[in-house]
């Protein structure tokens, strides 16, 4: 009996313990915010919130660290939540990350993020994929592209994302859910550049030509194309380079049976996407979160992203790693992403209507 | 009072939550009542039945064979069985999928030993409603055969023993005494397995089966929180349902208990004894071994890369808020139970049983209801005490997983009766000494047996965790989840989840002692 009461107690000694050791850095902070004069901060830091949850993330903020002094505090968690935190509590982070540019106007009409002037920022991305008011800054490129069987198709036939709703294919498509993201992006990109209804009629083809209803993540559908379920599959590129890379032997020979499409060369060019950046209104510390901007558009940065996580760098002319350069170079839809992330939820419309599941 | 407290902080939220429903910004709720919302009530209850069934073969055929019969194997099985609880449902149907998909295991056994026709000609789509469905019940059975077992192997004894003398076999025992008896038991353990079921997002989404939480999620996700908010509220109702006949069909099987006796194991015979034994042998097989050891291949594989000096401190912060966290909600909910037992007449019981209704709702939705108010509180306090610190992901976990602690300690309390307060009452004992000097040392099993059930909740638990934990803290819930979603590699996250999952055997193990003494 005393030994059971004994072990309750160590427990609620240690529970305080606990909570205490904890909550001590957040109780730093908010009294070096509070507290401190303002010219002489102990610690200066920066607080991100990031749907990125990649190793080479965390690499390259303890980078940051250690050059320029500055702490990172990260939140790692989906967009549409970490947007919903910071709305209700607006001094939350100082800045946001997504990888898609839909959150990144999501975040941009609930009216939490700022317009940054920094020349160096203006310098280093291209105008079509940063926010018109300067709110949010593309980081990384990612083409949502076609994989194609390299054993049943000759990648002459199919040339566009229009190709995909022709009958020739049907039982041959794989893809994931309407729910996603990208898919989401890549048919705003398809309302864009005609309207509503021939985006739908489209979507219907396509839908008829799936080779199972759409489930599983991108990788999947690579897997569903390698083992002779289907013969096209709609990926991001980086998902082929993670295959390719697979401690998993069988992965890496489903990545080495499909090539990749870049479609719309002759029109468009292929669907692009980005991871972007942008700091939040009530930014406690926007100086430290403009000088991380600039740290991830930086060269060295740039060219990890790529090295690393296989997607392309926002910035022009970084050299790529070799697996992207043996993709080759290719045309790129020029479309100001912001256009894509205001058509999301025409895109979603269009989906429930063709039956996309 | 103390009673008001805890409810208000519990129902608080969800307030919070079912107000928004009410906000007119809800851009995609015509697109989802017009071309969804049908197909998530309907595949969400077609879930819950499929589940409910097929856990209530996999946990009341063992209870019955261990309680009540001598077989090969049956006392490994009796704890063995118990283990997939620590089993999150989304790693157990990453782990699957990476077994039965074309590069999985299978795939990769069958090319090898008998070439690719082979292979091709077993080949089948795993990532399909049914598969779904017996995932899910590989990780729930276990709440149902955990109360089954107790209530077999000592509610029911005398009787079972009485109609063995009278001659009646076996099956009619089952059917006719053991079955009824453990009634309670059985519907407290689907309720939980239920709320499990309306709550489950990550195998869900995964497969794309269209429920109440892959829509929320969905919703939120295109920037649409009201719709989201609609769809909890709807699955709120749903949940709530179920509640509702689940303790309908409890009250109405009241059964006087009887005194313990142990129960006299009968030797099975010969065929008898096999097909127990492979009964047990192959759902241990498939809800734990299996998936266990393929996580151990691919966490071997990717040790290196993933494991660093972070990731024993992961194991640690998972450990120490789980066990914590899960201390404090059963002792809340022990002192909930008796403010309400004290105050019967005013309906003090049911006001402590709303505390349960947190349950019912998703992870996710608490958080956005507990996001309103910390901010609200840390903001005029001007302070971080509530919105990532541990101190609020606590209570956040106390408002979700009270119902699973309340629950295991109302059944305990139930079964005591209210003799014992009677007598303190007559021996002018006041009520709080007589909790802590009567009821606490009594209940001590069933107050383990509440803490260990939290925790391994608590460990599993992930849309929560995500959102409203500290600045740079990682557990091992969202460690895997990190790798096995954005990564989109189950090979990845299985260093994660093997520690994960050995962490949650531990207490599943003590657990196991309490049940059998």
């Amino acid at each position: 009996m005393p030994r059971m009461k004994s072990i309750y107690g160590l427990f609620c000694v240690l529970f305080f313990l606990g909570s205490c050791v904890e909550t001590d850095p957040d109780a730093d902070s908010s009294n070096s915010e509070a507290d401190q004069t303002p010219i002489q901060k102990i610690t200066k830091s920066v607080t991100v919130y990031s749907h990125r949850h990649y190793d080479i993330d965390k690499e390259i903020f303890s980078a940051f660290e250690k050059e320029t002094g500055i702490q990172v505090l990260v939140k790692e968690d989906k967009a549409s939540k970490l947007i919903e935190l910071i709305s209700q509590k607006k001094d939350a982070a100082d800045v946001l990350i997504t990888v898609d540019v839909a959150r990144l106007e999501q975040a941009k009409n609930k009216n939490i993020l700022q317009s940054i002037q920094s020349d160096y920022i203006q310098s280093r991305v291209p105008s079509n994929f940063m926010d018109s008011d300067n709110m949010w800054f593309g980081l990384t490129k990612r083409y949502r592209v076609l994989a194609y069987s390299k054993e049943r198709v000759d990648p002459l036939e199919i040339k566009s994302y229009t190709d995909l709703a022709k009958p020739k294919w049907k039982g041959k498509i794989a893809v994931r859910s309407s729910s996603n993201t990208y898919n989401q992006s890549l048919m705003a990109s398809v309302i864009a550049h005609s309207d509503e209804q021939k985006a739908e009629s489209w979507a219907k083809s396509v839908v008829a030509n799936f080779s199972r209803s759409p489930k599983g993540n991108d990788r999947d559908q690579v897997k569903e194309v390698a083992a002779g379920r289907a013969d096209i599959a709609i990926i991001n590129t980086y998902y082929l380079g993670k295959l390719l890379n697979s401690e998993n032997q069988q992965e890496v020979e489903a990545g080495k049976a499909v090539g990749l499409i870049f479609p719309d060369q002759e029109h468009a060019g292929a669907h692009v996407n980005i991871s972007g950046i942008g700091v939040c209104k009530n930014a406690p510390n926007k100086d430290n979160a403009i000088e991380l901007i600039e740290y991830l558009l930086s060269d060295k940065v740039q060219e990890l992203y790529s090295a690393a996580n296989y997607e392309y760098p926002i910035v022009k002319d970084i050299p790529v790693c070799d697996l992207l350069k043996s993709w080759g170079s290719f045309h790129e839809d020029s479309i100001a992403l912001e256009r894509i992330g205001q058509l999301n939820t025409a895109a979603l419309e269009v989906f429930a209507r063709a039956g996309w599941e | 009072m103390v009673l008001l407290v805890i409810v208000g902080v519990i129902l608080l939220p969800l307030f919070a939550i079912l107000i928004r429903a009410f906000d007119s910004d809800a851009s995609t709720w015509k697109l989802i009542s017009e071309f969804y919302l049908s197909k998530y009530i309907w595949n969400s209850i077609g879930l819950v039945i499929g589940v409910s069934g097929m856990t209530i073969l996999m946990a009341v055929i063992p209870a019955w064979l261990i309680a009540n019969y001598k077989f090969f194997g049956r006392k490994f099985f009796r704890l063995a069985l118990l283990l997939p609880i620590a089993f999150p449902t989304y790693i157990m149907a990453y782990t699957y999928t990476g077994i039965f998909d074309s590069t999985g295991t299978i795939q990769q056994l069958a090319n090898a030993l008998l070439g690719n026709d082979f292979a091709n000609a077993i080949y089948f789509d795993f990532m399909t409603p049914f598969w779904l469905l017996l995932v899910l019940s590989f990780c729930l059975y276990p709440y149902i055969y955990a109360a089954c077992l107790i209530s077999f192997s000592n509610d029911s004894a005398q009787h079972l023993e009485a109609s063995k003398m009278l001659g009646a076999n076996s099956i009619s025992r089952f059917f006719k005494i053991g079955l009824p008896m453990a009634r309670p038991a059985l519907l407290a353990g689907l309720f939980l397995v239920i709320m499990e079921v309306l709550n489950e997002y990550g195998a869900v989404q995964y497969f794309n089966f269209k429920t109440f939480t892959s829509g929320i999620f969905t919703a939120w996700e295109n920037g649409d929180l009201t719709s989201a908010v609609r769809i909890a509220a709807v699955l709120f109702a749903t949940a709530i349902f179920f509640l509702f006949i689940t303790h309908i069909l409890i009250r109405k099987s009241k059964i006087e208990k009887a005194s313990k006796i142990p129960i006299v194991h009968e030797q099975l015979k010969k065929h008898h004894n096999v097909l127990a034994f492979l009964f047990c042998g192959l759902l241990f097989l498939f809800a734990f071994l299996i998936p266990f050891i393929q996580l151990l291949f691919w966490a071997v594989s990717t040790y290196s890369e993933v494991v660093t000096f972070d990731f024993y401190v992961v194991a640690w912060n998972t450990f120490t808020i789980s066990i914590l966290a899960a201390i404090v909600i059963t002792l809340i909910s022990f002192i909930l139970l008796f403010a309400g037992n004290q105050i019967r007449n005013i309906g003090g019981k049911q006001l402590a049983s709303l505390g349960i209704l947190g349950y019912s709702i998703p992870g996710a939705i608490i958080a956005v209801g507990i996001i309103m108010p910390f901010a609200f509180i840390d903001t005029s306090l001007q302070s971080n005490w509530l919105l990532g610190s541990i101190f609020g992901l606590s209570i956040a976990y106390l408002i979700r997983f009270m119902a699973v602690s309340y629950n295991a300690l109302d059944g305990a309390v139930q079964k005591q009766g209210s003799r014992l307060d009677e007598a303190a009452l007559n021996m002018k004992t006041k009520p709080l000494i007589a909790m802590f000097k009567i009821h606490f040392p009594i209940l001590k099993p069933a107050l383990f047996i509440a803490v260990i059930l939290v925790f391994v909740d608590i460990m599993k638990e992930l849309p929560m965790t995500l959102i409203l934990r500290p600045m740079n803290y990682d557990t091992l819930a969202t460690e895997a989840y990190r790798y096995a979603e954005t990564n989109e590699s189950a090979m990845q996250s299985a260093p994660a989840s093997i520690i994960l999952i050995l962490l949650g055997t531990i207490p599943v193990i003590f657990l196991h002692k309490l049940i059998k003494n």
